[in-house]
C-alpha cells in the first residue's frame, strides 16, 4: 500500500492548468527569441549592440551562466554521493535535469553568438588545439555526454517502474519509458553493471565538471586585460558555479515540492541541509571575490584602475554592489539562521543568488571590454557603451525560457525524485533509526517494508 | 480674495515666463574659437577648436559648422566648411591655390567664422602666421643633430632666435625626447645637440628623428623629420614555420598535442565503456 502511495506521488502525471499556462509562457518567450534570431541571421550581428570593442555581450554572459549552473549535476550527484551524503538522494534527479538543460542551452547560445553559425562545423574540422575556444567546445560536448549518461543510467529502474505501471501514465510517457528503459528487469547482473557504471561516472564527471568551468574561465584569464588577467579565475569561476548551481537546485526543490506535492520526499530537512551548503558556498565565493577585486585594487595599476573604478563607483557600480550584497552577503546572513533555512526563505534567497549570478557574469564579461589598453579613438559614441538591443534580450530570454522548458519537459516525462533510490535510502534510514532506537522523520519510508524492491 | 488671487496668478506667470526667457537667453552660447596652423613636412593644415565657457572653465562644443578662409589682399579665399567633433575640434587641409598663395607671402591670415543661429552666437576669429621653415640635419661622424628655425622676412629667410624647439625620436605609438623636452634657438636660429642613447631602431638600426616647434604665437606649429642609422639594430626572433602556440593547426606544439589529446582520449574511453555497459545491461535482461 505504501509503495502504491510512492508510485502515485512520483509517477509522471499530466500537467494541470497551471502547468499548461507555464509551458505556454515559456514557449512564447522561445518564439520571441526565435523571431529575434531570425532577424539576426537575416541582417547579421549588426542587429546586436556588439561592436568593435564590446564583442562579447550578454550572449557570452549567458553562456557563462549556463555553464556555471550546469555544474550542479556534479556537485549534488557526484561529490555528495562520493562523500557518502545520503540526504541528497531525492535531489539528484532535479540536479541532473538542471545540469543537462543548462549545458544544452550553453551550447546553443554559443552558436547564437557566432555571426555565421553555418560555419560551426569548421571549428571541429579546422580547429586549432592551441585555441581555448576549441578546448571549450570539446569539454562542453564531453560534459553534455556525461551529464546525459548521469541522468539516464540511474533512471533505468524508474523507467521500468513507469513501464510496469502503464495504466497510471499517459501513452507517450509509457512509450518513451519503454523505449529508453523497457529492458531493465532489475536482475543482479544488471544491478551490478549499473552500480559500477554510476560509480565510474561520478568519479569521471567531477574532473570534467571542474574542467568545463575552468576552461570557460581561461577564455578570459589567458587574455592580458584588466579584470581578466588573473590566476585566480579558475577557482573563482568554479566556486561561483557551485553556488549558483546549488541555488538552482533549491529553486527546483521548492517549485517541484509545491506543484508536485512532494512534501514527504523533499522535506524541510533537505532545505536545511542545502541552506548550510549554500552558506558555505556563498562564503567561499565571497572569499574569491575579495581576492579578485581587493588585490588589484590595492595595487591599482593604471589599466586596472579605470576598470575597478567603473565597478566600485562608476557606470557599473549599482549593479556590482547589488550583486555582491543580494547575491552573496544577504543570503549568507539570512541562511545562517535556522528560520532562514526553511523552504520559502531558502527559495527567496536562492532566487536572489541565481538572478545575481546572471548579472555577475555580465559584470565579468562586459566592463573589461569597455576598457581596452589603447584608448578608444575614432569610433562613434555608441561604441563606448554597451546597451543590449531588444533582439539580444529576446534571444537571451528565449534561451533561459528554453532551459526551463527542457527542465519542464524532462520533469513531465521522468520522475523528479528517483523512486528506486529514494526507497533504498528510506529503508536504510529506517533501519538506522530502528538500530538506534530513535524515531525517524515521518516519510513514506517509515511504512515501506525493508528490503523490498518493486523491480 | 479675488484680486489677490489674480495678482498671485499674474506674478506666478511672470516668474515662470521670466525663468523661461532667462533659460532661453542662457541656452544661446557664445563660443570661443581657436585657430591653429600646422606645417608638418609637406603637409599644411589648420585646426579649429570651438569651446564655450561653463562655470569658469571651457568645454568643447561639438557639431558646430565653421567656415574657414584665407585672407588675401584681393579678398578672402574660402578654404572650406568644417564641423567640430565630440572634442570640439575640426581640421582642414591647405591645398591647391591656397597653398600656392601662402608660399608667395611672408605672412598670412586665416579666419574661422561661426554663423549665428538660435542656439549659437555669431563668432569669428583669425590667426596671423608668419611663414617659417624648420630643418634638421644629422652628422654621422659625431652623432650630432642640428636644427635650424627660420622665418620669412621681405622675401628672405632669417633665423629665429629664442624659440622653443624639441627634438624627438619617433616610436610606433608616440615619441621620445632626445635630451631635454625642448631647447631654445640661439642667435642663428640653431639648436645643436649630441645623440648619445642606444635606443633600438628597426632591423637596420634606422631611427626617425623629429624636430618640432609647437604653439608658437607667431609661427604656429611646425615639424620636420629625418632618418639616421643610430639605433641598435633589432633582430626579432622568427618563429615562422615552427611549432608555436600561434602557428597553424599543423604546427601545434608537441606537448599541446600529447596532453590534451591523452585526456580527451581517456575521458571518451570511459564514455565509450559506459555506453558499452548500457548494451551489456540490455543483454543481461535476456539472460534472466
Amino acid at each position: 500500500m505504501v509503495r502504491e502511495k510512492i508510485y502515485q506521488d512520483l509517477l509522471p502525471q499530466k500537467f494541470g492548468k497551471a502547468g499548461v499556462i507555464w509551458v505556454a509562457i515559456l514557449a512564447g518567450f522561445c518564439f520571441l527569441g526565435a523571431v529575434a534570431y531570425y532577424r539576426q541571421l537575416k541582417y547579421g550581428l549588426v542587429v546586436t549592440a556588439m561592436r568593435d570593442y564590446v564583442s562579447w555581450g550578454i550572449y557570452i554572459s549567458n553562456f557563462v551562466f549556463f555553464v556555471a549552473i550546469s555544474l550542479v549535476g556534479s556537485l549534488v550527484t557526484a561529490i555528495l554521493r562520493l562523500s557518502q551524503v545520503h540526504w541528497s538522494t531525492p535531489l539528484t534527479r532535479i540536479a541532473e535535469i538542471i545540469a543537462v538543460a543548462a549545458i544544452i542551452c550553453a551550447g546553443l547560445i554559443i552558436i547564437v553568438d557566432m555571426g555565421r553559425p553555418d560555419r560551426f562545423l569548421n571549428v571541429l574540422l579546422y580547429g586549432r588545439i592551441q585555441s581555448p575556444i576549441l578546448w571549450d567546445v570539446i569539454v562542453i560536448t564531453t560534459y553534455l555526454t556525461l551529464g546525459v549518461l548521469l541522468l539516464y543510467i540511474p533512471l533505468l529502474p524508474d523507467l521500468a517502474i513507469i513501464v510496469k505501471h502503464k495504466n497510471r501514465v499517459d501513452k507517450w510517457t509509457y512509450r518513451i519509458a519503454r523505449f529508453l528503459g523497457g529492458f531493465w528487469k532489475g536482475t543482479p547482473e544488471q544491478q551490478r553493471i549499473k552500480e559500477r557504471s554510476i560509480n565510474i561516472l561520478i568519479v569521471t564527471i567531477i574532473p570534467v565538471a571542474l574542467a568545463i568551468h575552468t576552461v570557460t574561465s581561461w577564455l578570459f584569464a589567458i587574455t592580458y586585460r584588466p579584470g581578466w588577467d588573473s590566476t585566480n579565475f579558475g577557482a573563482y569561476f568554479v566556486s561561483g558555479a557551485f553556488l549558483v548551481g546549488a541555488a538552482g537546485v533549491v529553486i527546483g526543490m521548492y517549485i517541484f515540492r509545491r506543484f508536485y506535492h512532494l512534501n514527504d520526499y523533499i522535506t524541510a530537512s533537505h532545505f536545511n541541509h542545502m541552506g548550510k551548503l549554500l552558506v558555505m558556498l556563498a562564503l567561499l565565493y565571497l572569499y574569491f571575490n575579495i581576492n579578485e577585486y581587493l588585490v588589484p585594487a590595492f595595487k591599482m595599476k593604471k589599466p586596472d584602475e579605470e576598470h575597478l573604478r567603473g565597478l566600485f563607483t562608476g557606470e557599473f557600480s549599482l549593479l556590482f554592489w547589488l550583486v555582491i550584497i543580494l547575491g552573496m552577503i544577504l543570503p549568507v546572513l539570512v541562511m545562517l539562521f535556522r528560520s532562514g533555512r526553511k523552504p520559502f526563505p531558502m527559495f527567496a534567497m536562492a532566487t536572489l543568488i541565481v538572478v545575481s549570478a546572471w548579472f555577475k557574469r555580465f559584470l565579468i564579461v562586459t566592463p573589461t571590454l569597455l576598457h581596452p589598453f589603447l584608448p578608444m579613438s575614432n569610433v562613434p559614441e555608441s561604441y563606448r557603451h554597451y546597451v543590449p538591443t531588444w533582439e539580444e534580450w529576446a534571444i537571451t530570454m528565449g534561451s533561459l525560457a528554453g532551459a526551463l522548458l527542457i527542465i519542464t519537459a524532462l520533469a513531465r516525462i521522468f520522475p523528479v525524485v528517483p523512486m528506486d533510490e529514494t526507497i533504498d535510502e528510506m529503508v536504510r534510514e529506517q533501519e538506522h533509526a530502528k538500530a538506534n532506537g530513535s524515531a525517524a522523520e515521518k516519510t513514506p519510508a517509515d511504512l515501506v517494508t525493508p528490503g523490498t524492491h518493486d523491480i | 480674495m479675488r484680486p489677490y488671487s489674480c495678482l498671485f496668478i499674474v506674478l506666478s506667470a511672470a516668474a515662470v515666463l521670466g525663468t523661461y526667457v532667462r533659460a532661453e537667453a542662457q541656452d544661446k552660447i557664445t563660443p570661443r574659437i581657436d585657430v591653429g596652423y600646422h606645417q608638418s613636412g609637406g603637409d599644411r593644415y589648420l585646426t579649429v577648436k570651438v569651446r564655450k565657457k561653463v562655470q569658469k572653465r571651457f568645454e568643447p562644443v561639438a557639431e558646430i559648422p565653421v567656415e574657414v578662409s584665407l585672407d588675401l589682399p584681393e579678398g578672402p579665399l574660402h578654404l572650406g566648411d568644417v564641423v567640430t567633433d565630440t572634442k570640439g575640434e575640426a581640421r582642414i587641409a591647405i591645398a591647391g591655390s591656397a597653398l600656392l598663395a601662402i608660399d608667395s607671402l611672408d605672412e598670412y591670415s586665416f579666419s574661422a567664422a561661426i554663423a549665428g543661429s538660435d542656439s549659437v552666437a555669431e563668432t569669428s576669429e583669425s590667426a596671423v602666421i608668419r611663414a617659417s621653415r624648420l630643418t634638421i640635419k644629422t652628422d654621422d661622424a659625431d652623432k650630432s643633430i642640428a636644427v635650424v628655425l627660420e622665418a620669412k622676412n621681405a622675401g628672405t629667410w632669417e633665423p629665429v632666435a629664442g624659440a622653443a624647439v624639441g627634438v624627438f625620436i619617433q616610436r610606433r605609438f608616440g615619441r621620445i625626447a632626445v635630451g631635454e623636452d625642448s631647447y631654445t634657438t640661439d642667435e642663428s636660429g640653431k639648436v645643436e645637440l649630441n645623440f648619445d642613447t642606444d635606443i633600438p631602431g628597426d632591423q637596420k638600426g634606422m631611427l626617425t628623428l623629429e624636430a618640432s616647434m609647437e604653439d608658437n604665437d607667431e609661427l604656429g606649429n611646425i615639424s620636420t623629420t629625418t632618418t639616421a642609422r643610430w639605433g641598435v639594430p633589432l633582430h626579432p626572433g622568427n618563429n615562422f614555420g615552427k611549432r608555436t602556440l600561434w602557428a597553424t593547426r599543423d604546427k601545434t606544439p608537441w606537448w599541446l598535442l600529447v596532453f590534451p589529446n591523452a585526456m580527451i582520449a581517456g575521458v571518451w574511453g570511459v564514455i565509450v565503456y559506459l555506453i558499452v555497459s548500457l548494451f551489456k545491461i540490455k543483454r543481461a535482461s535476456k539472460v534472466s
